[in-house]
This record gives structure tokens, sequence and C-alpha cells, in this order.
């Protein structure tokens, strides 16, 4: 592969948060809510003159309702979005994630809770389109933290049920995702949020995944007779955003490319999503 | 119950199911060799028994000096070594099966047998001994599986299993499948109950495999392919699980064969499944054993959409022919004998004693990256040749050697992977010999015999056709197949024990008045063979004229062989059927004639509605069922009974004590 060739998933990174990241402030753009009355001028500021203090024993009256023609700008709080399944930011403690993903080669079903401000452990179903189904426990352990930078460690692991039998597949689903029944992946997570409220959050997932095959077979005639599983590894990698869409909700775009290094796989596999993040 | 727990237990909940299919089936035996050639349990020895010499021979693998021989009965045929490293052996011609016990070089006990024991196999369990032999003690009407306990040696119980019952191998659920030889079909034995299942299988692999041509919305020819018959099931394969099992066959065609010799072959060499290959076409039939019943797996040879393949692309069985649309030498596939999967069950090994090789082929599917059935029209992952009349083999523990045996070079092939991945190849990485084994036919037998069995050899056969004499004279007997020649049907005469050399003229319209127009005409015009030599011809005549009749278990009392030949006499079976061969070499018309049939493959024609049907010897007649020229008698009983207008004999003549007799009489001879 070339140079140019590794470069340009980086430049789509890089310029498909640009619109995002130029947004102007929130605020500016703050309308009225809908239906409200034009807002009255506000009088010119009274003398200032000694506060006043109730005669003592005196009570003061409860004061009165605002005037009907005074209409305070009811403004929502807003917070930046921090709910994030794929980047490195953890959720924070009892904080709850979920994620649906749609992309090739997997679909993909993810949920997370936060078990400590920096760890969140969840679950998740992938499928390469029904051709398998996969549960995965995942962790993620935020362990670092910069101005707008955020690093994870990750590990997701579980057991991959495939519609086919290994000897009867031809290029199947696991030559194609490169997975075999049970499948490891710890890896590092690098994530970039800029400082704006809905500025989207970049991340890099680089993982290495240990498979494990439990039904290996007898491949070509006569070469002998297979261990009770084979070990495989891949090598993952993901780029992409989490582009909020609200505090808790964010749109999911990834990309990567997987390298396979068993013989019997495609020796490389693109991978591409897009989906939703929603918190709890 | 949040969200988070809902989703833990559901994903539990679905996860069951998955897991608990992963359940393996019941196991049953493994049976990595088969045949004439078996390996110890632990690989080092190396044992074979020699059908000629009546030998097991014994070589170490890990010591070259360690060889010897251990005299067993006649005509050893298999062998197959116990758990405890016992050896049983097959001796097909002494109806017995020797016992050699662990370390000792001679027999230690002989059992006795029916008729021509040939099959063996261990019940799961090691405690009984299942041998199958050709025929009953007293009948040829069927077969027997004969079961020994292999701790007293003792027979345990006995049950016929259908005609020329010849191979068995145990499979899940304590059953036992029987292939019977000439009709190509398995009997199924519920080892429990020691009784026939109710085996649906026979039917249903006819009738799988000709579907689309016997499917009556088509009008009962509902395709322009021919039907066929599966004959010659010579062994049973097993995977190490015992969930499936294989029967190598020959297709062999029902359908007129049209009478096109061209410059591709003699007119054998088209018309099998598909058009392609030969009118016998080897082949395979798969059997799924994990169920309560034996399920056949076939395809159906009439349902083809591409020259050579059938429709089932993805099917999870070997395709059920051998046949390559490429043709020619190097990929025929022609006489299987023997067979074992590798020891993962994911490979299947059959030796193909006509055409000289192993062919190996995926047990449980027919396409991949290494395999190309949609292009080739075969199934088969990779070949190897081997010696001549090759009938053993054995595969190591490791799956990383197998050894095949052939009996006529008496020699052994090591065969091994060459190379990785799709391209991987089987090739013969060497040779070995036993030390004694000798040639026991003469120079000119020895080379009579290898050509009757040879599909190879271009005198004999083009490299289109690549049939044998063999393919339809099985083992010099017949296949029990009725062929619809251009001159109208014509079952296979038995040749062995018809005395080929005094019994001109030849073929069942007995238009050859010597071998050498016979060996002209079959040869060169049937099999596409460019032509024997006067020498090569005299030794193949030689030799099919020295084959001996079929054993009968027939042994009547001199009183009722004189009876049953008075009865002969009687009537006036001899006026033909005279001297010692019982034929005087004429034509006769005894009533069978056929001229008018509306169907055309079944109208006779030529020279036989002129003059009738050669006369063919009677002897070995017990073992050649069915009977006449278009094999319509079944049994002698039907044909001495119910011969009404005494066309064939005057046997109106005879009480039905008489015909009994006669009966008697003609299957003793």
């Amino acid at each position: 592969m070339t140079p140019s060739s590794w470069s340009w998933p980086l430049v789509v990174a890089l310029v498909l948060p640009l619109p995002a990241l130029a947004q102007t402030q929130p605020e500016d753009e703050w309308t009225p809510l809908p239906g409200s009355a034009p807002v009255a001028p506000t009088p010119p500021p009274a003398p200032v003159s000694p506060p006043l203090t109730p005669p003592p024993g005196v009570v003061p009256p409860p004061m009165s309702p605002a005037p009907a023609d005074l209409r305070i700008r009811l403004r929502p709080r807003e917070a930046p979005n921090q709910v994030s399944m794929f980047g490195a930011p953890a959720l924070g403690q009892w904080k709850r994630g979920q994620a649906f993903v749609l992309g090739f080669p997997f679909i993909q079903l993810k949920a997370a809770i936060g078990v400590l401000d920096d760890l969140d452990v969840g679950l998740s179903y992938e499928t390469f389109y029904l051709m398998h189904h996969e549960v995965r426990g995942t962790v993620k352990y935020g362990f670092g933290k910069g101005p707008g930078w955020s690093f994870a460690l990750a590990l997701d692991g579980g057991g991959a049920f495939f519609n086919a039998r290994a000897n009867r597949e031809v290029r199947g689903t696991r030559w194609l995702t490169g997975r075999r029944n049970f499948n490891f992946a710890p890896g590092v997570i690098l994530s970039y949020q800029g400082s704006t409220l809905r500025a989207a959050r970049l991340f890099l997932d680089l993982r290495y995944m240990l498979t494990v095959d439990t039904e290996p077979f007898a491949m070509t005639p006569l070469q002998g007779v297979p261990a009770t599983f084979l070990l495989g590894h891949n090598a993952l990698s993901r780029a992409g955003g989490e582009f909020p869409l609200s505090e808790r909700t964010s749109f999911l775009f990834s990309f990567g490319l997987d390298l396979h290094f068993r013989p019997d796989d495609a020796p490389a596999m693109v991978n591409v999503a897009i989906g939703l993040v929603t918190g709890f | 119950m949040n969200w988070f727990k809902r989703a833990v237990l559901g994903g539990a909940l679905a996860a069951g199911p998955l897991l608990s299919a992963c359940t393996p089936a019941a196991a049953g035996n493994t049976a990595r060799s088969s045949g004439s050639l078996a390996l110890s349990a632990d690989d080092s020895t190396l044992y074979a028994v020699d059908t000629d010499n009546g030998v097991l021979a014994v070589m170490s693998l890990t010591n070259p000096s360690e060889k010897y021989l251990v005299p067993v009965g006649k005509e050893p045929v298999r062998l197959i070594i116990g758990a405890d490293e016992t050896i049983y052996v097959a001796n097909r011609g002494s109806n017995t099966v020797s016992v050699i016990r662990k370390g000792e070089r001679q027999v230690s006990a002989t059992l006795e047998t029916s008729v021509e024991p040939s099959g063996l196999a261990l019940s799961a369990d090691g405690k009984q001994l299942l041998v199958t032999s050709a025929t009953a003690r007293d009948t040829t009407a069927h077969g027997v599986l004969t079961a020994f306990d292999t701790a007293t040696l003792q027979q345990a119980w006995e049950l016929p299993v259908g005609e020329e019952p010849r191979a068995v191998a145990v499979v899940a659920g304590n059953k036992a499948l029987v292939s019977l030889y000439k009709k190509g079909e398995v009997a199924v034995v519920d080892l429990n109950r020691q009784a026939l299942t109710s085996n649906p299988t026979k039917a249903q692999v006819y009738t799988e495999a000709n579907a689309a041509r016997n499917d009556p919305s088509l009008g009962g020819r509902g395709t322009a392919f021919s039907t066929f018959h599966p004959r010659a099931a010579s062994d049973i394969i097993t995977t190490p699980d015992g969930t499936r099992a294989f029967t190598p066959v020959v297709w062999a065609r029902e359908d007129a064969i049209g009478r096109r010799p061209s410059s591709a072959g003699g007119y054998y060499s088209s018309g099998g499944p598909c058009s392609i290959g030969a009118v016998a076409t080897a082949g395979i039939v798969t059997y799924d054993t994990a169920g309560s019943e034996p399920q056949p797996k076939v395809d159906d040879l009439t349902a083809c959409v591409n020259a050579g393949t059938n429709t089932n692309a993805s099917a999870d069985f070997p395709v059920s022919t051998f046949a390559s649309s490429f043709g020619g030498v190097e990929a025929a596939v022609q006489g299987p004998t023997v067979g074992v999967t590798d020891p993962t069950g994911a490979w299947v090994f059959v030796v193909n004693r006509e055409s000289q090789n192993v062919v190996i082929l995926p047990a449980d599917r027919r396409n991949g990256n290494d395999l190309d059935f949609n292009t080739t029209g075969t199934s088969i992952r990779s070949m190897v040749r081997v010696g001549a009349g090759a009938d053993g083999i054995a595969i190591t523990r490791d799956g990383t050697r197998a050894f095949v045996y052939s009996q006529f070079d008496k020699r052994v092939d090591e065969i091994v992977a060459k190379g990785r991945g799709d391209e991987a190849q089987v090739v013969k990485k060497g040779e070995l010999r036993f030390d004694g084994l000798k040639e026991v036919l003469t120079p000119e037998f020895a080379m009579g015999r290898r050509m009757f069995f040879d599909a190879l050899d271009p005198r004999m056969s083009s490299p289109q056709t690549t049939v044998a004499c063999s393919t339809c004279h099985l083992e010099g007997r017949e296949d029990g197949h009725v062929w619809m020649f251009p001159d109208g049907p014509r079952q296979t005469p038995a040749l062995a024990g018809r005395k080929l050399l005094a019994t001109a003229p030849y073929h069942w319209s007995g238009e050859f008045p010597t071998l050498n127009d016979f060996n002209v005409h079959t040869i060169r015009e049937r099999m596409g063979g460019v032509g024997l030599g006067g020498l090569d011809a005299v030794n193949l005549d030689k030799w099919v004229d020295s084959l001996p009749s079929a054993p009968s278990p027939f042994t009547p009392s001199m009183e009722v062989v004189q009876r049953g030949r008075a009865a002969f006499e009687k009537a006036q079976c001899a006026t033909c059927h005279s001297g010692a061969l019982l034929t005087d070499n004429t034509n006769r018309n005894v009533g069978t004639l056929n001229t008018r049939s509306t169907d055309p493959r079944e109208r006779d024609n030529g020279l036989v509605e002129r003059q009738g049907f050669n006369v063919p010897s009677l002897h070995g007649l017990a073992r050649s069922a069915p009977y006449l020229h278009d094999g319509t008698e079944l049994t002698l009983e039907a044909r001495v009974f119910g011969n009404a207008r005494d066309q064939h004999g005057v046997t109106s003549t005879l009480t039905d004590a008489e015909k009994d007799d006669l009966v008697a009489y003609l299957k003793s001879l």
C-alpha cells in the first residue's frame, strides 16, 4: 500500500468534521421560542438609590409576578456531548450508552455502562448480515486526558456463531471478516474533541485481534490432523468520529482496514460504518 | 428489570440453543484402513493380505529388516485389526476367517464362515466381529452377515442380508451397513436387535438418482438423459464419528446404447450420467447415518443442466459420479474397490483398480477454492497413480501418509501431500515391498489378468472410454445388469467357469465364430481400444478361460444329483446343454425372442431373429442370476416352473418333485 493510499482516510477524517468545527457558537444563533411575542425594549436604568428597608415589624408583601409583556429568554442548559461509545472518553460512573451501527462488513448493537468514572463495561452484538452472530463483552479504561485529547485501553472479546461450518465455507464469513469462534481484541483508542459545544469527537482505534478457531479442519488431504484449536492474528484499525447531534446523541461515521494474517483469510478487508450513539 | 439486565439475559437465552447445537453425534467405529491393507494402532507396522499367495505379509515401518509372512487361508481379500491388535483375515477361497494374535507369526484360530467371506468389521465395543459372506451355507438366494464373539471366537448370530453382500461397516446408532455388491445397494442391520431394518435406502438411491427422468409429471420420460443403476458396491467407507458413510459404485446405463463408434472411442465411450463418461461410470453414494435410518444422498443423474454437472453445486456431499468432462486417461476413474476417510473425516480416499489410481474428494462438499466442480464437472480434489490391482488402503493416525496395496504388482505405494493450500496435491512418495511374495500366476496369465482389469491400456480401451473388461464382468463374473444393446437387451454373462476357449461362438447372438472376431469387435468397436496383438489376445483369453465358477454352497446328495440329472434328461435340457460344458455351442430359440415389443429398446433384432440365442454353458449357474439373455428370469425356480409352453426344455413332462430335483441339480453345476 502506498503512502498516498494510507493518507486518504486521514484526510477524510479531518475534513468530515470541519463543518461541525466551523459552526458558530450556538448562543449566537439562539432565537426566541416559537410563538413568543417580540421583546419590549429594555427601560433605561433607574437612578441608584439606597435599598429599601422595611420598617421593623413590617412584613414585606410577596413580590408580584412579572408584567405580562416581560419575557425571559429561556435557554436550555447546554452541555457538551460526552457519550462516547467508540472514542476514548469513558461514559462516567453509572452512565449508560448504546449504539447502533450499520456498515460493512458488520451490523452492530452495542451497550455499555460506566462502572467507574474511567471504566466502562458493555456488551455488543455483531453480525455479518446474519451470516454469523458474535456476542462480545467490552471493557474500556480511560487512562489519560489532555486538552481535548483522551486515551483509552480497550478490550473486546466473545464468541461467534457461524451459520456455515468452517469446512463448508468457501470465501465466506470467516474469510471475509477474519473472525473465528472466539475473538479477543485488545487495543488503544485515541480521541480528540474540540472545545466547542458540538465539536466532533474524532477517534483512532487500533487493535490486535486474537482469534481462536475451535473447528479447524484438514483443508488439504494428507496434511495432517489439525490441532484442537488454531490461533489467528488480525490487526484492526478504525478512524472516524462521533458527531454530536445533541447532548446525548451522536452520529457515527467510521472507516478502517482490517489486516488478516491467517493464510486462508482475505489478507485485508475495508471496514465502513455509520450509526447512532446515544446515552442515558 | 432494567435494559442492561434484559440484554444480558436475552443474550444468554440466545446462546443456549446455539451452544447445544455443537453437541457431537453418537460415535461409531473408526476405520482408517480398508481391503487388503492395514496399519497397526501405532502406525509402526504394515499388514497386507496377498490374495494370490494366501498370506498375511507383515512389514515394520520402523525397522526395515523386520518383514515376514503368515500363511492364512485361500484367497485372503480383507483384514481388520482389533483394539487388542488381533488381526482377522477373510479368506474368500476357503470360507474362513484367520485369527492372528498380536506378536504371533502364525494363525491362532480359524473361524468357519459361509461362502466367500469378504467384509469385516468390529462392533463399536469391539466384542463382536462381523463377517459378510456372498451366500449362505445352504442357498444362493441371499448372503449373510455373521457375528463372532471376539473373546470366545464362537459364532454369535447370523442374518440373511440380501444378494451378494460384500463390505460391512458399523455406523452411528449401533447399526451396520452392508453393501450388496451386484445390486449396488446397502442393507442396514440393527445390531441391537440383530435384524434388518426396514431399509428404505434401496429404492431411495435409485429413485433419487433418476428422479427427473422418472418424474410422473413429466410422463415418465422426463429428460433426454438415461436412467442409471448402481452396481459393484464394493466397500462401505465411514467417517471417524460414524455419522456418514460412502459406497463406491459403478453407474450402469439403462437406456439404449447407440452404435456410434467414432474417433473419440468405441460406442461405450459416451452415454454416462449427464452425457459424460462411459456407459459404465464410477461414482459414490453418500449416506447420512446419524439419524434413526441411514439417508442416502445422491445426485439426480438425470437432471443435468451443464454437461457433466448436476444442478446442486452447493450440496454437502460428494458428486455422485467420478466422471470428468475433460476425459482422457489421466483423468480416468474406473473400477473402485475400497476406500477410507482421513482421521478428520474431511477427505474420502477411493482406490480404483481399473484406472490404477486413488482419488481424493471432500466428504461434505463439492465446491471450493481448491475444487473446480463448476468447470470440470468433477469434485475430485486430487488423484495419484498407484500399482495394478489395487484393493487395499490404510492411512496413518496423524493423517499425513497413506499406503495402497496393489495385488498384481505386489507392492505398497506410499502417498503424501505436496505443496500447501489450494494448490497442494497428493503425490506418490515411494514404493515398499514385502519379502517373499511371489508371482503365482504364469507370466501369460499375469499379463492376461492385467489387461482384463486395465481401463487405461490403449490396446483395450480408448482414453475417452476408459472401461475395462472387469467394469461389467465384475471379477470375471457378471454385474447383474441388462444392457440395451443395438441388437436388443443383453444381460452381462458370467465368464468365470464358462470355459471361454471351448464355447465358440460368442455373444448372446453367437455372431462371432472365433475369439479373435469377438475381441476385434468388443475391444475396438465398443471399448475403443486399438486392439490386441495375437499374443496379447491369447494371454487374455487364456486367463479368462482359467477362471473358476463362483463357488456354490449346494452340495446335494448323490441321490438328488442323480434324480436331478434324470429330470434334466427327461426334460430334454441336454439336447442343447450337452457335453462337459453343458452347451452344444449352437443358437436356439427358447421362446424368449422378443421382436414385437412396442419399446424398441426391448426388441431383439439381427442374427437372433433367424436363429435364436447362443446356448450358454450352465456352469456356475447358481451364482449368475438373473437368467436368460434379457435377464427377465430372476431365479432358476421361476424358469423351470414357469416354462409354460415347453419352449425351453420339455418341463411339462416333469412332476413338481422332479422340477425341484432339476433345480437342485442345476444349482450344483
